[in-house]
């Protein structure tokens, strides 16, 4: 249990990234710009530790039980920041699977992806598995190696070799090491061979087992192992740094998750193994091939869809009266056709990352394209250019992030202003300040809802708060609660004017060009993939890092790719703070 | 609490003791031969087991359809409009209306769901005075938010549990939604500290694989039998796995700071309770869970693929967890309808909208109807207990439920004038039938008092509104 009563510091906060719970017209006050206060005391660094693994050489990590001094704690170091264990995600779980065993044809419940602060890599790097997560793990190894191991030809091949009957052989041993290591992404110590052969012996040793039974059984052990589940990050303090520097086996799993979404290649490992991922040019030449794998731009890919909550739309219901198209293939299409954009457009080789925020191409579907005006494909998807007549550019013109934040019958200017101030701008607004109710009083139903939300802000007290907010999420009134753009709301004429840091704009495209141009904008975009890619949240520590790393995508031109190239070989990646890092209690 | 983990199981009847400075009662599964001959206590004398659960249902209760005109007892006092599903139950409820939390002023969904289910979040600071400076430390409502504290049925399993297969059972019915995250207290109602939740199940299947064993894939390799039912050499070569795993996770246990070393003591506490449920003899009629229990313990049929709508998904959910109660699979359950704030919708209601969405807006019949709906489903699973025997009575009989919500008046956020839902006998210690109105006490007081009822000896709960009064008026 993680629960230390009476400490106040419990816990690495997120601050000023969690998006605030507003009810759609509830006053509320935006601090912008303020750091993430707090009146908790620090823990005296109680539950701050260093994830850092003592160890043998790289890649023969050496069992404490082996005997020696090597793999003793090592001294405790105050760094929140440090390595973490990160559990895989859902994804991560089923390609390392299948690059065990080959690709899984039964169905596998495992325990949900949790996104916390925006992205499901910081849940995987604070969540704890319990008895539920253990059930789902154990029955997943199980169904998984069931299905191959009931296929004498399927288990040879994975083998490799016909071991005896009572697994007494050699060939047992090398499968146990080969698939060990494909599992932990690192050799297995000679102990650790040991015990899982024991496991199969015993296994196929029983009445009525077999061979077959015990190597099922070690391969589903090896699967519920938590070398398998974490990612185990281990880091030695580099003192001319005086930062943790993460080892080589480590950096091939960050390299290959990152950037592939999947475990490190044997050749990788052997690479780390050698020491060609100390360095920054042999991270630099071990990352090229990996940037190239045709997994790579849906690693990229999926930052930009966690960054725009597109997911969101497939959690949201709409009236059915008012929007009877609006069902789970349209949803399906939104979502799919936000990830081919981002994909296509914002991901091309390249293209100017910005134009995440003002493209005017997207992709549409037979079941999409009506709601954008566009003429249908014949089949799939297909690439546009949008009709300036109906005017939406970039993630924000996108269906999926429109739906998402509106409310099941009208529009909302709050939730979609809280999403852009958040999750664009890095700037949280404040909850409702104590006392204030949230329920709306009567109003004119011949007002257009920015008219309405006027007379909620005549109240000074929720207008100083709602107003940056309410601004933003104006930009976007031509679009109705599924995203359909609409001339006039009911008759009335729809004011979707404002202005972003000085600057104006009127209609969600303007919107959309001030934020290509937004220093804040910019930022906080390397912001979130500094939290995403390292699997927590940042802090003051970083933001020497993150500074950097803005200036190297001007650099490279915005090409996300290239600036990917650059992260990977960096400090901000290939070691992390040694010092308490600074979260909202000073 | 680890030492309960070390406890073989023993046939005897009851054992009580000290564990680590907290009594405790531990109980075994009911077997008709441990009964006395009418069925109400062990042989030995001890009463029947006990079980508690949550039925948590979120955004509120309208006071106006929901508070009964009258206070008191039996006749003196009428279900009102919302509770009216209970009609036939009303002799097993404890109605509790008034509560308070903090300061009864304005604070919102993500406090209240800390403040019922766990006592608070540890940090008074978070909510006193001024929310906006202090949301570095702890955040409601927020993709970072959840318990930081753990919810009460945890407490009360590491209590109380003994050799149940699953130390507790957590189930579901509507998935989060909204576009307002509400991190991990969203989607899950148990949690054991900040990101330790167990998830609820939400599919009918699901809940009856997990329950009655057939989760565990069969085939010639993998140690199954072709009925489905694991054969002993699974259960052996499954607890041989997991000891292995145990063993290596104490190796990287060594080489961790102490956060992630506390998730890997998690991990390794929640592989030990999955061993436990593994039979130690070659699995029966009830599958690899090896549950045992009372004579109307009987594996109930496998849910429908398909369901026709909620309310019947809601039905069979309620069946699959009255059968566990009365196989004695666990002590401690919960159930969440839906989470804090969500924005659900009722198709089966004919009603377009979203619950959260209603709550604040000039609807003033829609969430009301939603409300007394998510009521008659609770109704249900109350009916379902009343209707399966254990003993001399009923499952109903032997539970006590805690039936609550995040908020009193949803539209306000006003933390004042909560109603919590009690159901159930308790093992006789609650008469039930009663409207017990006790405006400006604290909804810690009557959970403090939910959890002496179990048979734990605590004094205090609570870290908002900490107290070590209790309500008499609760218990006989």
């Amino acid at each position: 249990m993680r629960i230390v009563i009476g400490a106040f510091r419990l816990y690495p906060r997120f601050a000023a990234i969690g998006l605030i719970g507003l009810c759609s017209l509830a006053c509320g006050r935006v601090s912008a710009g303020e750091g993430p206060g707090g009146s908790g005391q620090t823990g005296g660094g109680a539950n701050a530790g260093a994830g850092t693994a003592a160890g043998g050489g790289a890649g023969m990590p050496t069992d404490p039980s082996d005997g020696g001094g090597a793999g003793m704690p090592a001294d405790p170091i105050d760094a929140e920041g440090g390595p973490k264990l990160r559990l895989l995600t859902q994804s991560e779980y089923t390609n390392a699977l299948s690059d065990l065993l080959g690709a899984i044809s039964t169905p596998l419940v495992l325990p949900s992806d949790t996104p916390l602060a925006g992205f499901v890599s910081i849940g995987a790097s604070e969540v704890t598995v319990n008895s539920s997560a253990v059930s789902l793990y154990e029955v997943a190894s199980r169904a998984a190696t069931a299905e191959v191991f009931a296929d004498t030809a399927r288990w040879q091949k994975l083998v490799g070799c016909q071991p005896e009957a009572d697994l007494s052989d050699a060939c047992v041993v090398s499968f146990i090491q080969s698939a060990g290591k494909r599992a932990y992404r690192r050799d297995l110590t000679a102990v650790e061979v040991q015990r899982w052969l024991q496991v199969g012996k015993d296994t196929a040793q029983l009445p009525g087992s077999s061979a077959a039974q015990g190597l099922a059984t070690v391969t589903s052990g090896l699967l519920q192992s938590l070398y398998f589940l974490y990612r185990v990050e281990t880091s030695k303090l580099e003192v001319s740094s005086g930062r943790l520097k993460y080892d080589g086996p480590s950096m091939a799993t960050r390299l290959a998750f990152l950037l592939t979404g999947r475990p490190p290649s044997n050749a990788l490992l052997a690479a780390a193994a050698a020491g060609q991922l100390d360095t920054a040019d042999g991270v630099r030449s071990a990352a090229a091939p990996l940037l190239d794998d045709p997994h790579a731009i849906d690693q990229m890919g999926e930052f930009f869809s966690e960054l725009s909550q597109a997911q969101v739309v497939s959690l949201v219901q709409k009236d059915p009266n008012l929007f009877p198209s609006f069902n789970s293939a349209l949803q399906s299409s939104m979502l799919q056709a936000t990830q081919l954009f981002i994909k296509n457009v914002v991901l091309a080789p390249s293209a100017d990352v910005r134009s995440f925020y003002d493209s005017d191409q997207t992709f549409v579907d037979a079941t999409l394209a009506p709601l954008y005006g566009v003429t249908p494909p014949v089949s799939g998807f297909m690439q546009v250019t949008l009709d300036p007549a109906q005017a939406r550019a970039g993630i924000l013109g996108q269906a999926a992030v429109i739906a998402g934040h509106s409310q099941p019958d009208h529009t909302s200017p709050t939730r979609r202003g809280v999403f852009i101030l958040e999750s664009l701008l890095c700037q949280t607004p404040s909850p409702p300040p104590p006392g204030v109710a949230t329920t709306p009083p009567v109003v004119d139903p011949n007002l257009t809802t920015r008219q309405k939300l006027k007379q909620h802000l005549a109240d000074p007290s929720c207008a100083s708060c709602h107003a940056p907010i309410d601004t933003l999420g104006f930009a976007l009134e031509h679009f109705d609660a599924i995203g359909q753009y609409r001339a006039t709301e009911g008759g009335l004429t729809i004011d979707a004017s404002g202005t972003l840091d000085g600057v104006a704009f009127d209609g969600e495209p303007q919107l959309g060009a001030a934020l290509r141009q937004n220093p804040r904008a910019i930022a906080c975009m390397m912001s979130n993939f500094y939290r995403d890619a390292n699997g927590r949240a940042d802090a003051e520590a970083d933001s020497a890092q993150i500074e950097t790393l803005e200036q190297r995508l001007i650099s490279e031109g915005y090409v996300w790719r290239d600036l990917v190239a650059d992260f990977v070989v960096s400090d901000a990646f290939r070691s992390a703070p040694a010092t308490p890092l600074a979260g909202g209690n000073q | 609490m680890n030492l309960l983990k070390k406890l073989k199981v023993s046939r005897r009847l009851a054992l009580r003791g000290a564990l680590g400075g907290i009594g405790v009662a531990m109980w075994l599964p009911v077997l008709d031969a441990m009964c006395n001959n009418s069925g109400t206590a062990f042989a030995a004398g001890d009463a029947l087991p006990t079980s508690f659960g949550i039925w948590f249902w979120g955004n509120g209760i309208h006071p106006d359809v929901w508070t009964p005109l009258d206070t008191g007892s039996g006749d003196a006092w009428q279900l009102s409009t919302n509770l009216q599903d209970f009609a036939d139950l009303k002799d097993a409820m404890t109605l509790v209306t008034g509560l308070d939390m903090l300061d009864a002023q304005f604070k919102g969904h993500g406090w209240g769901v800390v403040y019922v289910l766990a006592g608070g979040d540890g940090n008074l600071c978070t909510v006193m005075s001024d929310l906006g400076t202090n949301l570095g430390s702890h955040q409601f409502e927020t993709s970072g938010a959840t318990q930081y504290l753990p919810t009460v049925d945890q407490t009360i399993a590491d209590a109380i549990h003994t050799n149940e297969p699953f130390k507790s059972f957590e189930t579901g019915m509507l998935p989060f939604v909204g576009d307002v995250a509400m991190g991990t207290v969203g989607n899950n109602l148990a949690h054991r500290g900040p990101n330790d939740f167990l998830a609820p199940k939400r599919e009918p299947k699901e809940i009856f694989d997990a329950l009655f064993g057939a989760n565990l894939p069969s085939t010639s390799a993998g140690g199954g039998t072709s009925s489905g039912v694991p054969s002993d050499i699974s259960f052996r070569t499954r607890r041989s796995v997991l000891d292995a795993v145990l063993q290596e996770a104490n190796q990287l246990k060594m080489t961790l700071g102490a956060v992630d070393a506390q998730r890997v003591d998690a991990h390794m506490q929640g592989i030990r309770e999955v061993e436990q449920r593994i039979p130690t003899v070659s699995g029966g009629g009830t599958g690899g869970t090896g549950g045992t229990g009372t004579t109307a313990c009987k594996t109930p049929d496998a849910p429908p693929m398909t369901l026709a709508d909620m309310t019947a998904k809601s039905h069979a959910i309620n069946q699959l967890l009255v059968a566990a109660l009365s196989c004695n699979l666990t002590r401690v359950y919960t159930h969440l309808w839906a989470g804090p704030r969500n924005d659900g919708v009722y198709p089966d209601l004919n009603i377009p909208g979203a619950h959260h969405a209603y709550t604040h807006g000039t609807n003033a019949q829609e969430p009301r109807s939603i409300e007394r709906y998510i009521m008659s489903q609770y109704a249900d699973l109350a009916r379902l207990m009343k209707a399966t025997p254990m003993g001399a009575g009923s499952v109903l009989d032997n539970t006590l439920i805690y039936g609550v919500s995040e908020l009193a008046e949803p539209g306000s956020h006003i933390m004042r004038d909560y109603h919590v839902v009690l159901m159930g006998h308790g093992g006789g210690k609650l008469p039930g039938n009663r409207h017990i109105r006790i405006p400006g006490r604290k909804v810690t007081e009557l959970v403090l008092t939910l959890q002496q009822v179990m048979g734990l000896k605590v004094d205090t709960w609570g870290s908002w509104d900490k107290t070590s009064k209790t309500m008499p008026e609760i218990p006989t």
